[in-house]
This record gives C-alpha cells, structure tokens and sequence, in this order.
C-alpha cells in the first residue's frame, strides 16, 4: 500500500506543479484587470516544448545536456521524502530527513549552476554570478532554520515536527515558530523568485534566476522548467505542510478517501499561498540588486533570533 | 521646617534662573550676581548648621564642603562671565539664555549634594549634562560644536550606565535612600555590581581613565564655563562616587576605585607631556586632580580630608586659571602654546597669577593642594605601603614639570610687546581665587571636624 | 506572563535590528515612536501583574507614551523640517559599516550580550530571560558607534535609555516612580538641547565638509 501511496505522490508532485504556477499568472494578471493567460497555459508550454529540438552549443560538454535531467531526478526525489500528501513517512523517506533535504536543494541548484556555465552564455554566467552569491547566504540559512524547527521536536524529521506542531499549541505560539515561520517566507520568496528579488520579465539589471536556463531549447528547456516548477510547488508544500498550515494533513490511520480528499484540500492550501505570492507581485517594487543581500540578512537575523528564543524559553 | 535653609541656596539660584527671563539692560547680570552672592551667604551660615539626615536630605560634613565650593565658584564665575562674554565673536544665543542656563546648571547641583535618594542624584547630575551641553556650545564655532556633541553623547551613555547601576541596588536592597543603606550596608553580588557599574558610570562624567576622552571638551569652552566645569561640575561626580564608596562595606569597591584614580593620575600625567594646548593641558591637569580626589575617597581615614581640601582648593585655583587663560585668549586669539609669548611683559597682572596657578594646580606649596596631597599620600603610605605612593609622587612630579615647563616658557620668553591689557576690574578676580585657595590652608582643622563620620574604619 | 515579556523583548529587539537596517532618520524616527509604544505596553501589563501597586506603573505608562512615543518624535521631526528643505530624504551619507555588515555585527553583538549575561548575571539575578534587555543595550550602542548622523547617534542613545526600562522592570519590577519621571524629564531636556546643538552641527558640516575633526584629536 505504501508504494502506491508513493507512486501517487511522485504523480501529483510532478503532474499539478504547472498547473499552481499557471494559477499564479492567471491570479496576477486577474489582479490587474487584465485576461491572462489560461490556467493550463505551463502545461500547452510544456507540450509545445517537448515537440521541439534541443539545439545544444559546440563547446559545452554532456553536462549541459545532462544537466536538466539531473535536476529532475532531484526534486523527483524529494517529493518523495517530505510530507506533501501524507503525514507518514512513505517508501523511501527514511533516505534523507529534513537537512539533508535542504542539502538536496542546494545539490540540484548546483547542477543547475554548472549547466549555466558550461552553456558559455554571457547571460547565463550572469545569473550563475549572482544566484551563486545569493545562494551562498540562502543556503546557510535554509539549513538554519531547518535545524531549528527541528530543536522543538528533539529530532530533524519533517513528519514529526508536523506531528508536534499539530498536536502542541505551546510550539505552534511559541516565538521560535514565529521567526522561523517569517525567515522562510522569505527565503521562499528568494527561492522561487518572486517580487522584492526577482520580477517575471527578463530584465538585465534584475535577473536572478531566470537568467540561467538562457541557452536551453527543446526538450531540455521543457525538463528545466517543469523542474522550476516542482521546485516552487515542493517549497511551497513544506512551507505549508511543516510550518504554518500542518493540520488535516492524512495521518498513518487514514483511509485511501482520505487522501484523495487530502489532496484536494492541499491543491486548496497552495491556492491560498499563491494568492498571498500574487499579491505580493503586484504590489511590491523589485530591491535594488545589492539590497537582496541585506534582505538576506535579515532573514538570517531572524533565524539566529529564534535560536535566542528557544534558549531562553528552554525551561 | 527647620532644615529648610538647606533648600535655599537651590531656590535661590532657580528664582535667580526664572528672574532672568525678564528683558533689561544687565538686568540679568544683576540679578545673577545677586543670587550668587544670596547663594554664598546661604551656605556659608548653613555651615554652622546641624547634619540634617532624613527622608528628603542627606547633608553631611561632605556635602557642607561641596556646597561651599560650588557657591564660591558659582559667584566667581558669574562675575567673570560678565566680563568675558564681550570677547565672543559670535555667540549661539543670546546672554540672557547664558545666565540662565548657568543658574540651572547651579541649582542642578546643589540639588545633587542635598539629595537623600542615590536616584535623585542621578536625575540632579543628568540635569546638569543637559544644561551646560548649550553652555559649552557658546562659542559658535566648528570644533566647539562637535566637541558640545561629543560631550554629550559620551556624558549620557556614561550616566546610562548609571542608571543601570541604581536599578541593580534598588533591586538589591528594595531602597536607595542614603542613611537607610548606610545603616544596613547589603553585601549580595547584584548590590557589588551596581555599585561597580555606578562607579563606572558617574566615573564618566568625572573624567577617571578609562573615560577620560571627553575633558578635551575645557580645550573649546569658553573660559567660565572651563572654570566651573572644572572646579565645581567634576567634584559633583565625584561627590557621587564617594557616596557609593561610602555606603559598600566590601574591600572590592575601594580597591576599584583605588586603582582607577591611580590609574587616572599616571594617564594624565602621561598626557600632559604632549600637549600643545594650553586650556588642554590645564584640563588634563583637572583630571589629574580628580584622580587624586578619587585615590582619597577610596582610602578613608586622613585620605578623605585631603580629599576634601583638594576639592575646595582645586576648584578655586582651577578656576582662577581659567579665568587668566580667559584673558590670555582674548588679548593673544590663539589657543596654541608657541604662540603665547612673553607674557610677564604683555600682561604682568595676568602674568603673575597664572605662574601661581600653574604651581598651585600642579601642588606647590604654600598651596592648600600640596597640603591635601600630602594627607592623601599619607594614607596611602600607612594603609599599602611605599610603592604606590612613589609611583604616584613620581607621577605627579611628572605632571608638575609638563605644565610648569609649558607655563614658564608662555610666560619667560619673549621680550618684545609693550603692556597689552587693560586694568579692568575683572582680572583682580583670578588673584582672589588663588590668595583664597592659599587660606583653605587654614580651614584644615575644621575639615577635620567636619568629616568625622568619614573616619570610622 | 512571562511568555508575553518575551514576546514583547524580542519584538523590541527585531524593531532595534530594523532600525539598523534603515538609512533614512524619519524611518528610524518612527521605529523608535513604535518601540517606545511597545515599552509602555510593556509597562501596563507589569502594573496589571502586580495588582494594589501598579496605578503607578500606569501612570508611567502613560508618560512614556505621551513623552517617548509622541513628544520626542516631534521634536526631532521638528528640527529636521527646520534644518533641511526636504526632510524625508535626510540620510546617513557615509555608513561605515554597510547595512547588511551592521545587521550582522549587531547579531554579534546580541549574542555576546546573551553570553556576558548568562556567565556574570544569570547566576545573581536567576532570571534567564534578563538577557534580552542586555541585547537590546549593545545593539543601541551599535548604532551609536555606527553611524555618524547626529539624529541617529541621538536615536540610539533613546532607545539604550529604553532598554534601561526594560531591564528595570524585567528583573525586578520596577524603580521608584520619583526616579523614573525625573528620568523621563531629563530625556525631554536632553533631546530640546541636542537637537539645538545638532542642528548647529548639521549647518556646519554641510558647509564645510569634515576637516576640521584633525583639531579634537589627542
């Protein structure tokens, strides 16, 4: 039972994380006044894409061909070790707890940087330069806080600190899960590249992100973008599932209804966020490049912060 | 209320601030020079007074002694001031806002000596930074300016850490009433730190190493408001200091002041060698005096009358050094030393009283300070031995060849400028500081009187 | 009870990080006008633990609001509306840290005070949560050192007199209301006079430039 639990989380992981990121646009563009696109818009992109050919440059090497199937691979991966459908650990969850998926983060976003670079694009090697800087602050941090939620439970398994969190109002209130809850957010916001740090358009001055996949055509370009995808949705399901929204998540006594109806109520809670995100972007003006770094440090300052808290509210 | 007559030199002074509001041709210089003197005639007779220790007042021996030296500096000055303030280019504001400030800034410290509650002589000293922060700034100079704001900020995070301090020893001891701690004497831990951090703290509006940076502050003063910072604003935390020495029955703060005004004294002595200001290099010399006081208070016995003495003799001398430097600046425009020459043909008057001065700041005799550094040594020597005291007569003596060489070479060399200065009346006004500072000699004995209570063991 | 204090001191504390991050005076004015609220709501819930006594705590509740929160705020605003024809854009010219190397460094700096605190004081005074006033000090001496603005070097010297409060009525409950008031006063003289004197200051640097600071050394 349990691998077919897996086999449909890999599946919704990897089937509706273009379809959050096309209810983001349409959201956007409906919060000003405008059409936008279809909702299944990434989806027709995606088709579109795979029907095309992959024009590779002459001086890269297998890793940039590679490169994009790697990625996959990772946040495929992922999926399976964090609690997006179930609040039990499924078949190979065991293989990686809560830092070691901060450190899978960071692995496929380095495979992403050496494809940049090895795809000899100006722009590419920008956005490498900057997302490498950063990612230099970003990752720390992210590893950060995962440690720091994992203090309240005394363990770094993201399904018992969900346990924890749902079932103890002490920790839910606590100051602790305060800051961490806002360093994430905005770490969240830095990693799937949303207003103050990185805007949709492809501007020079501001590129972040976006920059890297410049060179990739085709069915590369197509594995690039879904796994940009499922990273946002797998951040944002964590975010979620594990920080500020734990409950109603199936525990280990459901029933397979359950989790369907779970998985509806999940697509429900990422609405909710991309809303918040949608907002975000229409409202927000984009930080001067360099001040991306003192937001990062304030984002720092507040997971250090929780750690005081926890310290002293340690009995 | 019998002991009522000890508010009075705080009312007076206050009426005095408030009647110079009013508009007039020297109106308020009149009226400042009559509360001074109202001042003066208060706490004269208030000397033959009773200690009054109750709820509201705690004035003893010590705070007699304070009281006279700020009335007597406090007259002087105003007299000075309505001298000097002519000689300013370019003033901030107005005299009036002068004379005003300057009668709050006394009243401010009187309330500080009277004071029963450690809390309401910390608001009284914090009072006192906020007056004479625009007094310093007079001058509408650049440097003065900065040098205003320098002070400020440092004065008040000092006075922060004071405040500190009284929130420890409230919360050690539930009071910060004076005679009740003074009768309990509580030794738990939180009570040593604050009286370490109030020892820190008011330690930095009196100039004790290591927050001896902002006296540079006397160098851009103009010359009353150098005056009475020295004589009389410096003693009044120190005052403060030596209230928080007396109430701790623990070695570990004597030790700690100990080693701070030892440690004042060596750096000062050091600085003075290198100065090439003189309003500098007397400010220094306050320091070092300072230290001295501090070394006095923290010894007890014998050490706390020397203390005393030097309290009284320093602020007059000090003082009337100031005043002739005052003159000095405006007959020559410069503060450097290479640029003063030839004094004793210039301004003979002037002349005169500033080689005295220079010995009676640095502890010559016949001046009373060499009297009050010999009892301070005394007590050293009886109460750790030789050592120290050397180090400290060699420090001194140090300090007394920096700024007498400094002095002599102002004053010697040089022939050429006919007379300079006028005869006003003013210029007699140093020379009555300095004859009186020579007369504490004789106020030794009653001293002794006076601070008996200082002699328990 | 004592969850809120927490809450409250580390609000404090985020507020002081956040005064460091800001550049323009008006924005780190206002954050101070805030934190001074949160100290006065600070000192109600004291007065409301300590039932029979606490009228005084409110009364000086009262006074930090309407002297802290408001009054001082004024004045300062007032004197940079006098000083310069457009006030919002009053910055610091010449940081000398840069904004993210001084979010840092008052991290450091608020974690030594948690260390200083738990090594020297926590065994005399047993409170573990008394470190977060001490924080909240070194952090407000960090902006003092800097930044070389005058308004900010005033703003920060506030908000350590701040932390003095809190300390106070963190750990035990309060000082006698004659010294708080006289404090409070104090502040209210000491802000009038310095933003005179910075005013002053603030004319002559902009005409002249910074060469006359070789003067006030040694």
């Amino acid at each position: 039972m349990l691998v077919v639990y897996s086999i449909v989380e890999i599946l919704y992981v990897l089937l509706l994380a273009p379809l959050v990121a096309g209810i983001q646009y349409k959201m956007e563009e409906r919060l000003e006044s405008r059409q936008g696109p279809s909702v299944l818009q990434p989806y027709y992109d995606l088709i579109k894409l795979f029907g095309k050919e992959s024009l590779v440059p002459k001086v890269s090497s297998p890793v940039y061909r590679l490169g994009p199937y790697v990625v996959f691979m990772f946040y495929l991966f992922i999926a399976i070790i964090l609690p997006i459908i179930t609040a039990f650990p499924l078949s190979y969850a065991s293989a990686a707890d809560f830092v070691g998926g901060g450190l899978l983060f960071g692995a496929a976003s380095a495979v992403k940087k050496f494809t940049a670079i090895d795809s000899r694009c100006n722009y590419a090697h920008l956005g490498t330069s900057r997302s490498a800087s950063l990612g230099a602050l970003s990752e720390p941090i992210m590893v950060l806080i995962f440690i720091m939620l994992g203090v309240l439970s005394d363990t770094n398994n993201p399904f018992v600190i969900n346990h924890v969190l749902r079932n103890s109002s002490h920790w839910y209130f606590s100051l602790l899960h305060g800051f961490v809850v806002i360093a994430f957010f905005i770490i969240l916001i830095i990693e799937t590249g949303q207003l103050p740090v990185e805007s949709h358009t492809n501007g020079e001055l501001g590129m972040i992100d976006q920059a890297m996949p410049f060179e990739y055509t085709g069915r590369d370009l197509a594995m690039y973008k879904w796994a940009a995808y499922m990273k946002s949705f797998l951040l944002m399901s964590v975010f979620l599932n594990v920080y500020i929204l734990p409950f109603a998540v199936p525990t280990e006594d459901a029933g397979v209804l359950t989790i369907v109806v779970y998985m509806g109520i999940h697509l429900a809670k990422l609405i909710g966020l991309v809303l918040v995100f949608a907002l975000l972007n229409t409202t927000v003006s984009k930080f001067r490049l360099y001040k991306n770094f003192d937001f990062l440090a304030v984002a720092f300052a507040l997971a250090f912060l929780a750690s005081l808290a926890y310290y002293i509210s340690k009995p | 209320m019998q002991y009522s007559t000890y508010l009075l030199p705080l009312a007076i002074s206050l009426c005095g601030a408030l009647l110079c509001i009013i508009r007039g041709a020297y109106f308020e210089k009149i009226v400042s020079i009559v509360a001074a003197s109202g001042v003066l005639i208060a706490t004269v007779s208030n000397l033959w007074k009773a200690d009054n220790i109750s709820g509201f007042f705690y004035v003893d021996g010590l705070s007699k002694i304070l009281m006279l030296t700020i009335a007597l500096i406090y007259l002087t000055t105003v007299l000075y001031s309505t001298a000097y303030l002519k000689h300013i280019k370019n003033p901030l504001f107005q005299s009036r806002l002068y004379y005003i400030l300057l009668n709050i800034f006394a009243a401010a410290m009187f309330f500080s000596v009277i004071a029963d509650n450690l809390g309401l002589i910390w608001v009284g000293i914090e009072a006192t930074t906020v007056t004479s922060a625009l007094l310093v700034a007079t001058e509408n100079d650049q440097v003065t300016i900065e040098s205003a704001w320098r002070y400020v900020i440092i004065v008040s995070t000092g006075l922060v850490i004071s405040l500190i301090s009284t929130t420890f020893i409230f919360g050690a001891s539930g009071t910060l009433s004076l005679h009740v701690l003074l009768q309990h004497h509580p030794t738990n831990r939180v009570f040593l730190i604050g009286l370490l951090l109030g020892l820190i703290g008011f330690g930095t509006k009196a100039g004790i190493f290591p927050m001896h940076t902002w006296p540079d502050v006397h160098g851009k003063a103009p010359s009353p408001v150098s005056a009475i910072f020295s004589g009389v604003l410096l003693p009044v935390a120190l005052y403060a200091m030596a209230r928080l020495i007396q109430v701790s029955a623990l070695p570990a703060v004597r030790i700690f002041s100990l080693v701070l005004g030892i440690l004042t004294v060596i750096v000062a002595a050091l600085m003075m060698t290198v100065q090439t200001n003189y309003k500098r290099m007397f400010a220094y010399s306050s320091m070092e005096n300072m230290g001295m006081i501090l070394v006095g208070f923290a010894l007890g016995g014998s050490g706390v009358i020397g203390a005393a003495i030097v309290i009284l003799a320093h602020g007059l001398a000090k003082s009337g050094v100031f005043f002739l430097t005052g003159d000095v600046l405006s007959t020559y425009h410069s503060t450097d030393i290479a640029d003063i020459h030839s004094l004793f043909k210039r301004m003979p008057r002037s002349a005169f009283g500033l080689f005295l001065g220079s010995m009676a700041v640095t502890g010559a005799p016949p001046f009373a300070i060499f009297a009050g550094e010999l009892f301070i040594l005394a007590q050293l020597i009886q109460s750790y031995g030789w050592l120290l005291a050397v180090v400290l007569i060699l420090f001194l003596a140090i300090a007394f060849i920096a700024v007498n060489y400094r002095t002599g070479k102002m004053i010697f060399t040089g022939t050429h400028g006919g007379i300079a200065e006028q005869h006003r009346w003013e210029t007699w006004i140093p020379l009555i500081n300095l004859s009186l500072s020579v007369l504490v000699l004789f106020m030794i004995p009653y001293f002794e009187q006076l601070l008996k209570p200082f002699f328990k063991p | 009870m004592g969850q809120t204090f927490q809450i409250l001191g580390f609000f404090l504390i985020v507020l002081t990080l956040l005064m460091q991050w800001e550049t323009y005076v008006k924005g780190v004015i206002w954050l101070f006008s805030i934190s001074s609220f949160v100290v006065a709501l600070f000192l109600v819930l004291l007065g409301l633990s300590h039932p029979g006594q606490g009228y005084l705590l409110f009364v000086l509740a009262g006074l930090t609001v309407s002297v802290r929160g408001i009054i001082i705020p004024l004045i300062m605003n007032k004197a940079l509306r006098s000083l310069y024809k457009k006030p919002w854009r009053v910055r610091e010219d010449r940081p000398m840290l840069g904004i993210g190397g001084s979010i840092l460094v008052s991290l450091i700096l608020i974690l030594i005070g948690f260390f200083i605190y738990q090594n020297s004081l926590y065994e005399v005074l047993k409170i573990k949560s008394g470190a977060v006033p001490f924080a909240l000090f070194m952090q407000a001496s960090l902006l003092i050192i800097s930044r070389k603005n005058a308004y900010i070097q005033m703003m920060g010297f506030l908000v350590m007199e701040n932390a003095v409060v809190m300390l106070s009525g963190w750990v035990f409950s309060g000082l006698p209301f004659v010294v708080e008031a006289g404090a409070i006063l104090d502040l209210l003289g000491l802000v009038v006079v310095s933003s005179l004197i910075i005013r002053v200051r603030e004319e002559a640097i902009m005409q002249e430039g910074d060469s006359f600071e070789k003067e006030l050394r040694g």
